[in-house]
């Protein structure tokens, strides 16, 4: 017998294994931890369970959560809800993907080599920009560690400043990670029309500023004047970094290199992963070629085996905490490889016009919901000036909590109340729409709209 | 030469382009439902936001996609095809039905905004992950959002830093040690402190001398892997963090070997303050090719009031998620953590229980063990001691005959297996780092023994490794001189 079904040795390996290593008792082997500090106790944390026990737990608990077919959910605030094939998710069963370690032997890992270096292709593809890296934790600490880069550049400047318009978890995670590094974090207001404040931008702005961080289409759902943010923030030398929490928009929306970003962020779950109660998720990071050294994160470069045939490897590895220790561009270590694998199939069997086709089919759901809406007089747009994607702000005329509170009584999850992030914000909901949501199933909003708005 | 004729084989493998190379327009693998609203025509909608040239994603059917990613697997090797003793880095099975159950849609498509009393399910599992966590560590409380094992040192230091700083402090540093991982020197700068490295005792393991000597009033902790990276425990492990107390520095504990002492031995129990754990080492999460890891911090008392928000709690008989937490070092990420993550290391616990964990520590180090007794005639042991579950060789004895350790690790590969980890630790010179873990039987250890063994007795210096893979020797140096790092369209 083996002690457990996930254990191989049986009782009898067990004792030809302890005379090999000439003991008489496991014990034997455990005698260079101090006993004062071993641990004779039981853990409290339950018997062993079979995995049919484990199923019926499982399914006991989630009678507790709501089953996902059972409801309508509008959220989105960083987070949507896109369809997957299912070739994808086979396809990340497999265990030579879903087993293997970081890539540190290339001639044994030529597979998920090959894979990072389609991911990047695509990644700087649909930014725009020269280079990817191959993966980050996720958009938050993509954003974080841009403007940790951008300090590294340019080591005398201590301002970052970061427009109003940037998730607020990821300001907030912004903040945490420059706690101790002497560096000044300012808020740039958003104008009436949802936006960064130009003008805001322009008092805040001097030759102190090392960065300037701004996303689109922002929390809010605008399409941002992200050119005239990124002039601003070079016309006083800063970098500019565009982070994009929705990156489906880039199939449709200006591209971070084309409005010349030094450094693009964004989250890669819109490219098919799951929304798993906030992760794990992928963060993405771009930037232009001649600042690749000071990337944070791993690479996968092209190269050739000892009979001439090309290959992969992770490369510029001097940047990274292994070789570099203290002094790495980045302490990151494990990343999401397999969510950046999830997304290159994910963007493969979506293709270049499929790619085009889907984000058109949110930004045509989200106008119709927009314009049905609108025509029941109970709340109104509170951006109507601005250009939205697949999101927006819905101004209730009731408190946004009782209107939530009714919809969700009736199985709709109608949007994200503002005042989850804002406490002052009594009306609004940030609405999301995806391809993923039928005409009937926007009407039967509208209709909850007409009953409770 | 005989390994010709060992445990590999040429299979059937196949070469495949890249997705770009096999693109041929007009080709899509995915399709949408008719569009049951008005077209919006988005160039005249966006204007000059419009993008103007499209992003040349490849044209491909799924059928072709599905190849292709299935080919490119097959020149992958994983824990699923054999032994993988990756020193510090615990490459064991991965339970299916984690799997499974991860992947389900009532699991994985709940939204982390989805309202509080649809979401129970999942907030009790994580509840009940930290109520699990802090009954291995003997520590006080968790937070289970760190992304990774390195985020998770950032958020421990962050804590640590925060403490002092409530106290009216601003300790300036953290004190590490030469066998720890390089996340830890890493993290510690990014979190802005300064690093003082102690250097290991000829035995393997810091010595208290070595801890007084750097100790001071600037020093606001002190990073230490245990077991160590040579498979030791540190056996002044209590007095150390006794020494650091009466100063009131903290202790932080880096888990990546939890794997060892699991029910075995607690760090709360022998002074640790904050120990990070990886879910995708010691509980069986994935490491899929790199990630997504997942990185719980368990602290102790002190440490409390500053964990990052939100905190999962259970308020009489609902979970809730409490962001009202004044001291708190704020979030290292957006969200709750890697949930997909926790519902798989929940699991693994759950499959195990108490009994079970602590044979999954047992059988690590009782593997290691032999193969320490098989092949220490052949390969120097460096640090002699008592080896937990990893046991670290150098190529002292094999170097005069030409099999320096990159090119035993390479000639492994031959063998059908992955290669240790090499050069690591640091205050090794050309270490072997074998850790083999519990889920490997005896004829796989044997496998990797006698593959060794064949590779000392059979080398000829001439041989460069390896031969029988999909690639052959890899040029590095090409890739970082050269560095193509994305496909070149032709315009």
């Amino acid at each position: 017998m083996s002690s457990h079904r996930f254990l191989p040795t049986t009782e009898l390996d067990k004792k030809k294994l302890l005379a090999a290593c000439g003991v008489n008792s496991l014990d034997d082997l455990l005698k260079g931890i101090p006993e004062a500090v071993q641990y004779f106790g039981n853990l409290n944390i339950g018997k062993e369970l079979s995995e049919f026990d484990i199923k019926r737990k499982i399914n006991d608990l989630l009678k507790n959560s709501r089953s996902k077919n059972s409801y309508l959910s509008f959220l989105g605030a960083g987070v949507y809800d896109h369809y997957c094939p299912a070739a994808v998710n086979q396809l990340t069963l497999r265990g030579e993907f879903l087993t293997s370690y970081t890539p540190y032997q290339p001639e044994i890992s030529q597979g998920t080599l090959q894979a990072l270096f389609e991911f990047q292709s695509m990644i700087a593809e649909i930014f725009g920009m020269d280079i990817s890296s191959a993966s980050h934790y996720d958009g938050s600490t993509s954003l974080a560690e841009s403007a940790l880069m951008a300090m590294r550049m340019q080591p005398n400047k201590k301002r970052i400043l970061v427009s109003g318009g940037v998730h607020p978890e990821y300001i907030e995670v912004l903040k945490t990670y420059v706690t101790n590094l002497g560096v000044e974090v300012t808020l740039v207001p958003l104008n009436e029309d949802g936006k960064t404040s130009q003008s805001a931008l322009k008092s805040l702005l001097g030759n102190d500023v090392a960065i300037v961080i701004a996303q689109s289409p922002n929390f809010m759902g605008c399409i941002e004047d992200m050119k005239e943010l990124s002039d601003l923030a070079h016309s006083k030398s800063a970098l500019f970094s565009a982070n994009v929490t929705e990156p489906l928009s880039l199939a449709l929306l200006k591209t971070p290199g084309e409005y010349n970003a030094d450094i693009a962020t964004g989250e890669g779950q819109s490219f098919g992963l799951p929304q798993s109660f906030g992760g794990p998720y992928l963060g993405l990071f771009t930037s232009r070629f001649e600042n690749v050294r000071q990337m944070p994160g791993r690479l996968c470069g092209e190269t050739v085996d000892a009979k001439g045939r090309r290959s992969y490897t992770l490369t510029l590895s001097t940047r990274e905490q292994h070789i570099r220790r203290e002094k790495a561009t980045s302490n990151i270590c494990t990343n999401q490889n397999l969510c950046a694998l999830w997304s290159t199939i994910w963007l493969a069997l979506v293709g270049k016009e499929g790619f085009v086709h889907l984000a058109e089919q949110n930004l045509a759901k989200t106008e119709y919901l927009k314009s049905e809406l609108l025509k029941t007089g109970k709340a109104k747009l509170r951006f109507n000036k601005s250009q939205s994607f697949n999101e927006f702000v819905l101004d209730l005329k009731i408190p946004s909590s009782e209107f939530i509170q009714k919809c969700v009584q009736n199985d709709i999850a109608p949007g994200v109340s503002l005042q989850r992030f804002y406490s002052e914000d009594k009306t609004g909901i940030l609405v999301a729409v995806t391809e993923k949501k039928s005409r009937d199933e926007l009407d039967k909003y509208v209709e909850l709209l007409k009953r409770f708005g | 030469m005989s390994y010709l004729n060992k445990t590999t084989s040429h299979a059937v493998v196949l070469e495949e382009p890249l997705l770009f190379e096999r693109s041929h327009e007009g080709a899509y693998g995915f399709g949408l439902p008719e569009l049951d609203v008005p077209k919006i025509n988005s160039e005249k909608y966006f204007g000059n936001y419009s993008r103007q040239k499209k992003a040349r994603l490849p044209e491909l059917s799924e059928s072709e996609v599905v190849r292709h990613f299935t080919r490119l697997s097959t020149w992958n090797y994983a824990i699923d095809l054999g032994i993988y003793p990756l020193g510090s880095c615990t490459m064991k099975h991965n339970p299916r039905l984690n799997e499974e159950v991860a992947r389900s849609a009532d699991i994985c498509e709940l939204h982390p905004y989805d309202p509080i009393q649809w979401s129970q399910a999942h907030l009790q599992i994580m509840y009940e992950l930290q109520e699990d966590l802090k009954e291995i560590t003997g520590l006080k409380a968790v937070s289970l959002q760190p992304s990774a094992g390195a985020q998770g040192e950032f958020a421990g230091l962050l804590l640590i830093s925060a403490y002092h700083r409530s106290k009216g402090k601003n300790r300036k540093t953290i004190i590490t040690a030469d066998t720890s991982h390089g996340t830890n020197p890493a993290s510690a700068a990014l979190a802005g402190f300064n690093i003082v490295q102690v250097q290991t005792g000829v035995d393997g393991y810091v010595t208290l001398e070595s801890v007084q000597a750097v100790l001071n009033d600037d020093v606001a902790g002190m990073m230490l892997t245990n077991p160590n990276t040579l498979g030791l425990f540190e056996k002044n492990i209590e007095q150390i963090a006794k020494l650091l107390h009466e100063k009131d520095a903290l202790l932080y504990i880096d888990g990546a070997n939890m794997n060892a002492v699991l029910g075995i031995s607690r760090p709360g129990d022998f002074g640790a303050d904050v120990i990070h754990f990886n879910l995708h080492k010691t509980f069986t999460t994935p490491h899929g090719g790199g990630g997504p890891g997942s990185g719980p911090i368990a602290v102790s008392e002190k440490l409390v009031p500053f964990l990052p928000v939100p905190l999962i709690e259970k308020k009489n008989s609902e979970f809730v998620l409490n962001y009202n937490s004044p001291k708190s070092i704020g979030r290292v990420k957006a969200f709750y953590g890697n949930f997909g993550m926790f519902i798989r290391a929940w699991c693994y616990i759950k499959a195990l229980g108490a009994h079970g964990l602590r044979q999954v520590s047992e059988n690590a180090i009782l593997n290691a063990n032999y193969i320490k007794s098989q092949l220490k005639e052949v390969l120097n042991i460096p640090v002699k001691g008592d080896h937990l579950h990893e046991i670290i060789f150098n190529d002292l004895n094999q170097k005069e005959n030409g099999l320096e350790t990159s090119k035993l690790a390479k000639a492994l590969i031959d063998y059908g297996m992955h290669p240790p980890t090499v050069y690591f630790p640091l205050c090794v010179k050309n270490a072997l780092m074998v850790e083999p873990t519990e889920t490997e039987s005896i004829e796989e250890l044997d496998r990797f023994i006698n593959s060794v063994k064949e590779i000392i007795d059979n080398n000829d210096s001439s041989t460069i490794y390896p031969k029988r893979t999909f690639r052959e020797k890899v040029d590095e140096a090409k890739a970082a001189r050269e560095l193509n790092l994305k496909f070149k369209f032709n315009e």
